[in-house]
């Protein structure tokens, strides 16, 4: 019975642990360049029931591409395949991301709300339209300049294990020991995906997946609490052998 | 049947029922764990059950699309094998990765064994339906899938097997992207739940009218018969 009883709480605290991974990935479903937990590392438990512990590498993420959306403003860039932006943090760290709603400031850099800004490129003075290209290259319309200016080129990144990379609080992914080496290169070379620019990836949340996922955990959740309740029962009962 | 024949058998009764509680616990707390396969008791006479001796079930999971290439599933018998510090254990659990050295490993961080031990699993490898890692069109690896004849064991979510079990190949497919559900089945958990508190139940009664039964022949008894 104390079995029992161990076991439906680590049974509880599992579907716990999924409940809250999908709550992160449906609060973050229209985040751009949102890259979803996956639930189903959220929680382990032994089959005897006894032991609960997390995945190791805690919240698995998965760098799945999200759907591609069109907004038509010349500073979104998304990446169509495999690869991350390199920004520069406002603390001047290195951090990843595949987050493309960037906006440029007076210095000509391209800030995401957060304040980090798109590595290798800098536009001039002046600038009255940027191009990037399917292979990063960034073009400019400069005020007074015949043709256009090349104003930088937009690399990408990939990790040997992405889903190892640590999501800091400011939405930016973080290089860490185990998520290994870091591989640059041009977009549309070496497996890395192309960019297209006047475009936002969403997050790879399927939101309709999400919702079942939760119907299926809660219900989960309330079973393993019915074992509880039972054993609590069978307590009682053996408690009540002893009548006055 | 005499008075305390009933309260030895009655808490026999009790002790089974509280046992059967903690498989069918133990069951839906992994009613979400990939690969899970329930328990059952083991023990052909009544009496061997009463420990709470486990073996596990053979009901496939379903398979559930994950598009994760690292994700496994078995379709048919058998076992992944993997390096534990306790030993090889077996796992029906393929939530897969590959670390940042190269190995394949669990979700727990142990490595996954190939023929030639640890997996290796470059970044563009796949898993082919028979096992074979690929890549760049070269077959690296086969995973160690395994069927285990005789008894198998349940420790720390793995399966372990007992001294004089064999181990065979198993024909299993591998299917790389998908995770295979558990194998508990909610509906008839919570029925078996419900039964078992129900047995335990009428098993206490037995045990109280048993007392009433010793109590009366303790103290009306001799008052008839002085």
């Amino acid at each position: 019975m104390n079995r029992a009883l161990v076991a439906g709480a680590a049974g509880m605290a599992a579907q716990q642990a999924i409940i809250d991974a999908i709550s992160a990935n449906l609060a973050n479903a229209d985040t751009p360049g949102y890259r979803a937990d996956r639930p189903e590392f959220a929680a382990l438990i032994a089959s005897d029931g006894q032991t609960v512990g997390t995945a190791s590498g805690e919240g698995r993420k998965l760098f799945s591409q999200g759907k591609l959306e069109t907004t038509n403003n010349d500073d979104d860039l998304a990446i169509d395949g495999e690869g991350l932006f390199e920004v520069q943090t406002a603390a001047g760290r290195a951090a990843f991301t595949r987050a493309g709603n960037f906006t440029p400031d007076a210095n000509g850099r391209l800030l995401l709300a957060g304040g980090a800004a798109l590595a290798g490129i800098r536009l001039p003075r002046g600038t009255t339209q940027m191009t990037i290209g399917a292979d990063g290259l960034v073009r400019c319309r400069v005020v007074g300049k015949p043709g256009a200016v090349i104003a930088g080129h937009v690399r990408l990144c990939a990790f040997a294990d992405n889903p190892r990379l640590q999501l800091g609080s400011d939405g930016l992914f973080y290089p860490t020991q185990a998520s290994g080496k870091c591989y640059r290169g041009a977009p549309g070379t070496g497996g890395f995906g192309s960019i297209k620019q006047r475009c936002l990836e969403r997050a790879n949340v399927n939101v309709i997946g999400a919702m079942m996922a939760v119907l299926a955990a809660q219900r989960a959740y309330e079973a393993s609490a019915k074992t509880v309740q039972a054993a609590d029962e069978l307590l009682r009962l053996a408690n009540n052998l002893e009548r006055s | 049947m005499n008075a305390p024949d009933a309260l030895a058998s009655a808490a026999a009764g009790m002790r089974a029922q509280a046992a059967r509680l903690d498989l069918i616990a133990a069951d839906l707390a992994n009613a979400g764990t990939p690969g899970y396969r329930s328990l059952v008791p083991v023990g052909a006479r009544f009496a061997d059950r009463l420990g709470a001796a486990a073996g596990t079930s053979s009901a496939q999971g379903a398979l559930r699309s994950t598009g994760v290439p690292t994700d496994l599933a078995l379709s048919g018998p058998g076992y992944f094998a993997v390096a534990t510090p306790d030993g090889v254990r077996y796992t029906r659990d393929g939530r897969l990765t590959a670390d940042p050295s190269g190995t394949l490993v669990d979700a727990r961080g142990n490595r996954v064994l190939g023929t030639l031990g640890p997996v290796r699993f470059p970044h563009r490898a796949t898993v082919e339906s028979d096992g074979r890692i690929v890549c760049d069109g070269q077959t690296i690896d086969r995973l160690r899938v395994v069927e285990v004849a005789g008894a198998v064991d349940q420790a720390n979510g793995y399966c372990v097997a007992l001294p004089g079990a064999t181990l065979t190949r198993a024909a299993a497919q591998v299917r790389a992207g998908f995770l295979e559900d558990s194998g508990v089945n909610p509906i008839a958990e919570m029925t078996a739940l419900v039964s078992s508190q129900r047995a335990f139940e009428a098993n206490q009664k037995a045990a109280q009218r048993a007392d009433e039964t010793l109590r009366r022949a303790v103290t009306d008894v001799p008052a008839v018969h002085p």
